[in-house]
């Protein structure tokens, strides 16, 4: 049997996560599948509000995916909370497993198990809350959303439109997912208390850092508006835009896997 | 066996152990017995794989406890003193663990909950503090795996439940179905509540700031130390106390008197005579 990975031993770690998946999550995720119900009633008992935004299936799937996100940040700090612990750590630690086998049982569920099990839930409750019959401010299946590619398509218009079609969005949102998701899976192994109010803080500073930055590098640019014409200056944002893109699949990946690296070390390297 | 070499270890910059060495051979029950704070659960936690020495060597079989190698954790459970229990029943919570133990016996788990009177199915958070210490003790014993490491296990029990601890403790190795001597449970039990354990360890390792003052059978202390159980204060004496009725005197068994080892005075006849002691155990 092989010390580092054994599909049992997996199969093993698997399964005694998922034990725990429900006790230490199920309520959260149960919150976060109630909230769009909360908003259907809301907009059911408002319905003079006119805000066809949140009507429309691509605004509800918008939302869903902003709770989908919500739930991946807090999964590892509810389901893995106690691993680091010197105390409540110790059985974990202990179980006869790989730390290859723990890491990777907690990616399946961090980056897979809760986002997919989340979609599901929620686009489930929105089928059946479109199938309410009466004056019923819901109208589409959010379901199709999933298959319209303009969705997971940044909204780039007109003549940068060809750009965006270059730069394939769809994958680069996966890297992005998996930067997101590492972030918290690390920072889960990183901090023993307050661990998401500790991340999001750290979260809010680099953010006002790059928005800075970007608000400089803006005033830079104005700086030259005016010595490009009309096709310079579109060529000069296609440019742009392509090396915003193209370095945020290089930061997402590099984030991504320095993450994932660390948060496998520190199981592996975690003292009690 | 669990080989320890040379070790070194420290939180920061407080010294645990210094250059330490000690055998515990497989089979044995022994006592690791210590004044509070001289690292007994930080050898304990070293010799699982929890806490990684500075420097020297933790070898336990052919493992190395710090890789945390999946077959060697198969074969080795730590209870910590302190209980910290999911919330739901020791039935869920053994059957959860045992997957991953090749020798687990939910049999002789519920055996054991029944002996120590403790009810399989009801929620931890139903169980008293010393019911617990139980259950989680039949877990521990159900994985049969081939080292335990119990620290302070006897912690919050009653005086019956102290009884039964002892008699589970027992009876373990000989329930143990094998008759290869290399696959008998080796359990090492810290405390420094001597009296709760007397009549369960042996040999005892003892410990002191930063280093091992004594490991030896009770067949050796007894070969090298005399308890004499006597009206009065003995001269040579290495440690007295008074008893209901006289005293017991530690003395060197100069003429190889056979004595019961009282290990209350030995460990404070340790702790008192850490030079003498040493010179009495390597001649």
């Amino acid at each position: 049997m092989n010390s580092s990975f054994d599909i049992k031993r997996f199969g093993n770690v698997v399964r005694y996560d998922a034990m725990s998946y429900f006790q230490n999550f199920g309520w959260t995720l149960l919150v976060l599948l109630a909230l769009p119900i909360g908003l259907w009633f809301l907009l059911y008992t408002n319905m003079n509000l006119n805000d066809y935004e949140a009507y429309m299936t691509e605004g509800r799937f918008g939302i869903l995916q902003v709770l989908m996100y919500l739930a991946v940040m807090i999964v590892p700090s509810r389901l893995y909370k106690n691993v680091n612990d010197p105390r409540k750590g110790i059985q974990y630690a202990m179980l006869p497993a790989s730390s290859l086998e723990k890491f990777l049982s907690m990616l399946l569920y961090c980056v897979v198990v809760t986002p997919i099990l989340y979609l599901i839930g929620a686009l489930l409750i929105d089928s059946i809350l479109v199938l309410i019959p009466g004056n019923n401010p819901y109208e589409g299946f959010v379901f199709n959303q999933i298959f319209n590619t303009e969705v997971v398509k940044f909204e780039l218009t007109g003549e940068l439109d060809d750009c965006a079609q270059d730069i394939k969005l769809p994958l680069f949102k996966i890297f992005a997912f998996l930067a997101y998701a590492s972030i918290f899976m690390f920072t889960n192994m990183l901090f023993k208390k307050r661990k998401l109010s500790k991340t999001i803080g750290i979260l809010a500073l680099l953010g006002i850092t790059f928005m800075v930055f970007v608000i400089r590098l803006v005033i830079k640019f104005e700086g030259f508006d005016g010595t490009m014409n009309a096709d310079e200056m579109l060529e000069f944002e296609k440019y742009l835009i392509r090396v915003i893109y193209y370095g945020g699949y290089v930061i997402n990946l590099i984030i991504s896997t320095s993450l994932l690296y660390f948060t496998y070390r520190k199981i592996r390297k975690q003292t009690y | 066996m669990i080989t320890i070499k040379n070790l070194d270890f420290s939180y920061k910059n407080a010294a645990v152990f210094r250059n330490i060495s000690l055998e515990f051979k497989k089979g044995n029950i022994y006592g690791l017995l210590g004044e509070n704070g001289v690292g007994k659960t930080t050898l304990l936690k070293i010799i699982c794989g929890l806490q990684f020495p500075n420097n020297g060597t933790c070898r336990v079989d052919d493992f190395i406890p710090q890789e945390r190698n999946p077959h060697f954790l198969q074969n080795i459970f730590y209870l910590p003193e302190e209980v910290i229990t999911d919330d739901t029943t020791p039935d869920v919570y053994v059957n959860k663990l045992g997957v991953f133990y090749p020798n687990y016996d939910y049999s002789y788990f519920l055996n054991l909950m029944k002996e120590l009177e403790v009810d399989p199915k009801r929620k931890f958070n139903a169980l008293s503090f010393g019911q617990k210490k139980k259950a989680l003790l039949a877990c521990a014993l159900s994985l049969r795996t081939e080292y335990l490491l119990l620290d302070e296990p006897t912690n919050g029990l009653d005086i019956p439940s102290k009884a039964l601890f002892r008699k589970v403790i027992l009876q373990h190795g000989v329930t143990t179905d094998t008759t290869d001597l290399h696959r008998l449970p080796t359990i090492i039990i810290s405390t420094h509540q001597v009296k709760d354990v007397e009549n369960l360890i042996d040999p005892i390792v003892i410990l002191d700031h930063d280093e091992v003052l004594l490991n030896a059978t009770f067949e050796e202390i007894s070969s090298k130390l005399f308890f004499e159980y006597g009206a009065e204060k003995s001269d040579e004496a290495l440690y007295t106390e008074q008893m209901p009725g006289g005293f017991i005197n530690v003395i060197p068994n100069k003429f190889e008197m056979d004595s019961k080892v009282n290990v209350e005075a030995l460990f404070n006849a340790v702790r008192n005579n850490k030079k003498r002691i040493k010179e009495i155990f390597n001649n």
